[in-house]
């Protein structure tokens, strides 16, 4: 989950990393990488890959060191329902809770949101693109 | 002229002999006048009041009893003096039984007091409103009891002492679910049994050593109340209940409120049911009192406070006449910024208790 490599260089001339064949990727764990942009964790879940910058928003904190999963989503009194699986880190400091798809804030509770990075898949490995952007979120019912 | 609105007024019986007529069962009569009987909630073998008495010695009728135990003394030393238009009655007497352990007999003498208060006072005047005083040892009992005046236009709402479990237990839904059926607000008050007796509400941390420490702790109640009615969702499932925390201060609140929205950002998925900032509901559900008010030596500091909580919408005018640290109108006006006084003197009362009036 928090897997450290020496500051990686992009590789192709989009500015891409190369962070990894696919099959080096655990579902839903996250890992992270020192790359020249910064430090970004990468996560593969069923419905694809996610990056996006290790800082979270409220304090500078390593957010993608904290828990990756779903979380309750909103509820009825006593109910907990859980939902937005494998899209949401939980930052170590404080429990504050982003969508790995898109970076925003669960519920939009804080104001700023995470870095995202489009991640693409070539000839079995995963790059990680310069260009800032991520995925649809996905629906709670997932 | 500033019309007057008090949300804590205690109307007071001088013993139980007055309640007798208004208990049907012998046996309880019996029972209560067997009894060394004390009709109050305060621990009076535990602290010692400096001033030997939590009643304003000279509020005594001319007739004898006790301070407020004579409507018509009451009506010119209160009503009349202080130019008082609506009051709101909360027989603090009633409020004993949260040190009892008895949820039968707190029922009979509850509700004893509610009609005796309602027969000789709130008839004597149409300014006297009633805060029916209900038992927190039997919520079902205490719900039939609100229904019972669901329909008398002098009783207001409905004065809730509490036990050592939160607000916002479902232990309490059955009061919860009665009081907005009857579009009554619940008014919360210290009943003098805190950190006193097991069963009642304890006070954080340890047991004050006395009157001082105690009285300024009293908050603590409020603050757990709050949050703990808060964040159990209370204020979702029932959207229309009115809590009015009366004689626990207010300055408080604006850290209270901040602090529930941060932990709410940090635990928000052990509450998921909580899908806006938990202040929000305060500002919504929960209306303050202002005494006792307050003395900052720079007034503007409060002003500010006010402004923090909203003071404008959630703060009510009180006097807790007949009690010895009482604040009169004039006093508490002149501390009121100006575009405040008329909505903390009144409006924001008359808006409260509007479903009753």
């Amino acid at each position: 989950m928090d897997e450290k490599t020496a500051a990686l260089a992009p590789v192709k001339p989009s500015g891409a990393y190369d962070v990894g064949a696919v099959e080096d990727f655990e579902f839903d764990v996250v890992k992270i990488f020192e790359l020249e942009i910064g430090s970004v964790g990468v996560v593969r879940t069923s419905r694809g890959f996610y990056a996006v910058r290790n800082r979270c928003p409220h304090m500078g904190a390593p957010v993608c060191r904290g828990r990756f999963g779903g979380t309750n989503v909103t509820s009825e009194p006593d109910d907990l329902v859980y939902g937005f699986r494998e899209d949401v880190i939980r930052c170590p400091w404080h429990g504050l809770e982003f969508h790995m798809s898109t970076g925003e804030s669960v519920y939009g509770m804080t104001k700023g949101r995470l870095i995202t990075y489009t991640v693409d898949i070539e000839d079995g490995r995963v790059l990680v693109s310069r260009r800032r952007g991520g995925n649809a979120r996905p629906s709670t019912s997932s | 002229m500033t019309k007057l609105f008090d949300c804590d007024m205690h109307p007071m019986a001088n013993g139980i002999e007055d309640f007798l007529p208004y208990i049907a069962q012998e046996s309880w009569r019996e029972r209560f006048q067997a009894k060394e009987f004390t009709m109050s909630g305060r621990a009076m073998d535990r602290y010692y009041h400096p001033a030997g008495t939590t009643l304003r010695q000279d509020a005594v009728p001319p007739g004898g009893g006790l301070p407020g135990s004579d409507p018509q003394f009451t009506k010119v030393d209160y009503l009349d003096r202080m130019d008082i238009d609506v009051a709101v009655m909360l027989p603090i007497q009633g409020s004993a039984v949260s040190s009892w352990t008895d949820p039968v007999a707190a029922d009979v003498f509850s509700t004893a007091s509610n009609d005796y208060f309602l027969d000789n006072w709130a008839s004597f005047d149409p300014r006297l409103k009633m805060a029916i005083t209900v038992s927190p040892l039997d919520p079902e009992a205490s719900a039939r009891e609100i229904r019972r005046h669901k329909d008398n236009p002098a009783v207001i709402g409905i004065f809730m002492s509490l036990v050592n479990i939160l607000m916002g237990n479902r232990y309490y839904y059955p009061i919860y679910e009665a009081a907005v059926e009857c579009g009554m607000p619940i008014l919360v008050h210290p009943t003098g049994a805190e950190g006193c007796y097991l069963g009642a509400p304890v006070l954080s941390g340890g047991v004050p050593r006395g009157y001082a420490e105690r009285r300024t702790l009293f908050p603590q109640v409020a603050w757990s109340s709050i949050t703990s009615m808060v964040f159990e969702g209370v204020f979702q499932r029932y959207k229309d209940l009115k809590i009015v925390l009366t004689e626990f201060g207010f300055s408080w609140v604006p850290p209270l409120m901040w602090r529930m929205d941060k932990e709410w950002a940090a635990f928000r998925i052990e509450v998921p049911w909580i899908d806006v900032p938990p202040s929000e509901f305060v500002f919504d559900n929960v209306f303050f009192t202002t005494q006792p008010m307050d003395e900052p030596k720079d007034l503007s500091k409060l002003w500010e406070i006010m402004e923090m909580m909203n003071g404008e919408r959630t703060l009510l005018f009180s006097s807790d006449y007949p009690h010895w640290d009482i604040d009169e109108p004039d006093y508490v006006l002149k501390r009121l910024p100006e575009g405040m006084r008329q909505s903390v003197a009144y409006d924001n009362a008359a808006r409260v208790f509007a479903e009753r009036l």
